[in-house]
């Protein structure tokens, strides 16, 4: 690890200036944290870009000094994608927040990398247009990351994730080069250059612009609130509602521990505490349509054993549904001090099955597990609550291994959407064998040959890099 | 190879001094979850994008200097001081975690340990001292009205406070129009001879809303008289201490609070304590947890805390009189005051009030519940930061059109008069209770 000297800091400040460049200790402290907050990095020294340019400077002199570099949004992943680890610099886009070009005929916006998510979609809102993707954190997160952990939302079962609807990036090289990948036109011709950028957690290239699609905001949307005795009973539904051939826009399970933070936190929706789970479904489409699958919907909770289906009367009441489960997460610091989110992918048809193994973890551990996912696309969030000054992180951390493997054994995978970063890092060899892992190595080095974007990030590395979380490596 | 040592990572706060050092409001701190929801609603990360000029880049300091992992320094105190303890965070933080009571208590141990000079710490002992007393604050500001205010510019800036003289054309401005200062004797407001008095009412006249804004406190005691209420100006009352406790002088703000709660207790007979500042209004509502550890006060401190009502809250609780004269048409738009929409919590009431009066438009501004710099003395303290948050409002402000910015809280009033006044803009700023009691007298 190469240490930030005077020398070098002072070539940062002559050419980007002084007030771009954050160096004291106090400064740099809070960037040892992102949402994710079981491992602290530390941050060598922090930089204030406000362009392209800027960016490619900051990278040059970098690569110079081999000195590693991690690009920043708004420090949101929740897999510790933006952590900054081996003392490296970290380039924050909170000055790159702009959108530069709003292009109706072609549908397409293109923004810098730190503008938050929602931003995309209120610039055109008055065109009654929008951009698909809405992570829980749409109002913070940003392009960049989205980009850099490929993220979802809860609109993923209908419209995809990031990937789906980016055209094009401006990227910055390890060596300061900037380059274009993709373009207006629709088609992709040779190798997917922009699918390598996107979920590869920052290790690749820094994203600097994204060109990114806009799509006509859905005029019918009807969102039901469906009751349950049980989390089981809303798994069923769930399946059914899928395998009946309706395609849900959206459809989250969240069962009764996650329903009861919920609803004492400030997001609280008006959920009812005492049910065993709710499931959220919405529908859009032609009106005639979006008719029939909700009713469709309807019957098949009501099959399913539901106790109550609401339906959203109007806007607000749709929007007051809709801010308990996007205050999910956050909401656990009524629960418990601490908490790990897990991100497991599991085949839909072994919710129930999963759900109940997730309950015998648990109670293995002695831990309160509260779960909430995208039941629509298997996408499981168990989240294990813990008590750090009881000594029950270590413990924690395992139950939270344990859930993973039990999605890998039913046939999914270790991440769905919140990305590798430093948490699954040392996971991939339950989804990978050590062929797999090298493949990904060279690819790492073409883009990055002196090993400096976003180091020690999504593929062990062996002796270069520190077992980061204790407990959780797999033998 | 640093190691990343997660056992040793967050030492629990330690809670073993007392209450003097405010460790109970730090313990909410523990309910941060890094999630970062907090940061978009940040006034000064709007500006300069930095974590640690964040909530959660600010939670992490505090944490950081509570456990003893860094110490102070110039640095730190930027950053702290930098904040406006808007509150905007506690709106946006779905883990519940009570930004304002740590920044406080933050700033009451920093206070204790940092190091003045002899200047600096008279000038501060001056400046609130003056607040402590209203008959010596109603005694300056007369001072004020009366003088020539160039030599008060040079006291000033000889008693260290040249930060506040750009203050001093425009409080005499302000002075010069105003009426007479409110004395809170115990002296009796009855209720309107039109409707029968239903409710008898205690009202905190407030150490600027008294003096400065003295006409803003004749216009409350008007529009709850039409209200139907006896409204008693309890004898012993003070400043409510929420400067002094933002500053970090803690120990005064709770010495301020009980000369409070023991003038109030002597009236049992009122049924609610109006305020018609936003600041004092939350900071009353919570005498309870500013003297939590405090065996005799805390109770009753509690119990006037019940009390205390915001006047939109109160007015709309009950049946408004709604027996306008109609005002010129006017289109006005709403700035949410930060402590009565992220301290109180009140958002509608003040909107809904606005729309029973006739001829008032009300157009909403965007990002209505940002701070406008004011936030206290900060405008003063730090003016540069405060004048680009301004801004930012004024934009809003200009999209809407409106010719009348309502904003109930004496800081806001005063920061938006001086740039209306010093950029020769013919737009005014008003307070709920004047809207009102012109719609009744007009």
């Amino acid at each position: 690890m190469i240490p930030i000297t005077q020398s070098l800091r002072d070539d940062f400040i002559r050419e980007l200036g002084r007030e771009k460049v954050l160096h004291t200790k106090e400064d740099l402290l809070p960037y040892r944290y992102d949402a994710f907050a079981l491992v602290k990095g530390e941050a060598g020294l922090a930089v204030l870009p406000s362009s392209t340019h800027d960016v490619s400077t900051i990278v040059k002199i970098c690569n110079k000094n081999g000195i590693p570099f991690l690009a920043r949004g708004a420090g949101t992943s929740l897999s510790g994608g933006s952590i900054p680890l081996e003392n490296c610099i970290v380039i924050l886009f909170s000055k790159m927040n702009r959108i530069l070009e709003i292009d109706y005929d072609n549908r397409t916006v293109l923004a810098e990398a730190g503008a938050t998510n929602i931003s995309i979609s209120s610039a055109v809102a008055d065109r009654g247009m929008m951009y698909a993707p809405d992570p829980s954190s749409q109002l913070v997160c940003t392009i960049g990351g989205n980009i850099a952990h490929n993220s979802g939302g809860l609109h993923t079962l209908k419209y995809g994730v990031t990937t789906n609807h980016i055209l094009a990036a401006e990227v910055v090289l390890h060596d300061g080069e900037i380059v274009q990948i993709g373009s207006k036109a629709r088609e992709r011709i040779g190798y997917d250059l922009l699918g390598l950028v996107n979920g590869a957690d920052g290790t690749i290239a820094v994203v600097t612009r994204a060109l990114l699609k806009i799509i006509p905001k859905p005029r019918n949307v009807k969102t039901l609130l469906a009751e349950f005795g049980s989390v089981e009973h809303a798994g069923d539904a769930s399946s059914e509602i899928i395998s009946s051939g309706t395609l849900p826009a959206a459809m989250e399970l969240m069962d009764n521990l996650v329903i009861s933070a919920i609803e004492d936190s400030i997001h609280a929706a008006g959920y009812r505490k005492d049910v065993g789970a709710i499931l959220l479904v919405e529908v859009d489409g032609p009106e005639d349509e979006n008719e029939l699958d909700s009713r469709r919907v309807i019957e098949i909770c009501y099959r399913n054993h539901s106790t109550a289906v609401k339906v959203a009367e109007d806007e607000s009441q749709r929007q007051r549904f809709w801010s308990g489960r996007k205050g999910a997460f956050a909401s656990m610091g009524r629960l418990g001090t601490n908490y790990i989110v897990q991100d497991g992918v599991i085949p839909r048809s072994n919710i129930a099955e999963a759900l109940a193994k997730i309950g015998s973890i648990g109670r293995q551990f002695n831990l309160r597990i509260a779960n909430v996912f995208h039941a629509g696309d298997g996408n499981l969030h168990p989240l294990i609550i813990f008590n750090e000054a009881n000594g029950e992180t270590e413990k924690a951390i395992k139950a939270s291994v344990e859930t993973i493997r039990i999605c890998t054994e039913l046939g999914g995978s270790i991440t769905g959407e919140h990305g590798i970063g430093i948490e699954k890092r040392d996971l991939m060899g339950l989804m990978f064998n050590e062929k797999d892992l090298e493949l990904m190595r060279w690819v790492k080095e073409v883009f990055d040959p002196n090993m400096l974007c976003n180091p020690c990030k999504v593929i062990p590395q062996g002796s270069r890099c520190l077992e980061l979380i204790p407990g959780l490596a797999i033998k | 190879m640093v190691g990343y040592n997660l056992k040793n990572s967050e030492p629990p706060i330690s809670m073993e001094d007392g209450d003097s050092r405010g460790y109970g409001s730090l313990r909410t701190l523990q309910d941060c979850v890094h999630c970062g929801f907090c940061l978009p609603s940040c006034p000064t990360y709007r500006v300069l994008g930095t974590e640690s000029d964040s909530p959660r880049g600010r939670i992490d300091l505090m944490k950081a200097y509570a456990n003893g992992e860094i110490g102070i320094s110039n640095s730190l105190m930027e950053h702290i001081s930098l904040c406006l303890v808007c509150r905007n965070c506690e709106t946006a933080c779905p883990s519940g975690v009570r930004f304002g009571w740590a920044m406080d208590a933050t700033r009451a141990r920093l206070e204790e340990e940092i190091h003045r000079s002899v200047t600096d710490r008279i000038s501060r002992r001056i400046f609130f001292s003056v607040f402590e007393n209203l008959a010596v604050l109603r005694t300056v500001m007369r001072l004020l009205r009366l003088s020539n205010f160039l030599p008060f510019m040079r006291l000033s800036r000889l008693l260290g406070f040249s930060q506040f003289s750009q203050f001093i054309p425009v409080t005499q401005n302000v002075l010069k129009n105003s009426s007479g200062f409110i004395n809170p004797g115990g002296r009796l407001y009855k209720a309107d001879g039109n409707r029968p008095a239903t409710r008898k009412v205690g009202f905190l006249v407030g150490c600027i809303m008294s003096t400065l804004l003295a006409d803003i406190d004749h216009a409350t005691l008007r529009v709850l008289n039409k209200n139907a209420c006896d409204v008693v100006l309890c004898k012993g009352q003070t400043c409510c201490g929420a400067m002094h406790l933002h500053e970090g002088e803690r120990e005064k703000a709770k010495t301020l609070a009980r000369k409070n709660i023991d003038a109030f207790s002597k009236y049992p007979d009122i049924e609610a304590i109006i305020v018609n500042s936003s600041g004092c209004g939350a900071q009353m509502k919570e005498y309870g947890v500013l003297l939590e550890d405090d065996l005799k006060y805390h109770k009753k401190a509690e119990e006037f805390s019940s009390k205390v009502k915001d006047l939109s809250e109160f007015l709309c609780g009950s049946q408004l009189n709604t027996s306008f004269t109609s005002l010129p048409d006017m289109k006005v738009t709403y700035q949410d005051p930060c402590h009565l929409v992220h301290g109180q919590g009140i958002r509608k009431e003040p909107r809904e009030i606005l729309r029973q009066i006739p001829g008032i438009h009300l157009q909403e501004m965007e990002d209505s519940e940002q701070c406008c710099g004011a936030a206290g003395i900060y405008s003063v303290l730090n003016p540069g930061m405060s004048e680009q948050i301004l801004s930012s409002r004024i934009n809003s402000i200009n999209k809407t059109g409106a010719k009348v910015v309502v904003a109930s809280n004496p800081p806001c009033i005063i920061q938006y008069s001086t740039r209306f006044q010093n950029t020769g803009d013919s737009r005014r700023v008003m307070h709920l209770a004047e809207l009102l009691d012109q719609a009744y007298s007009s």
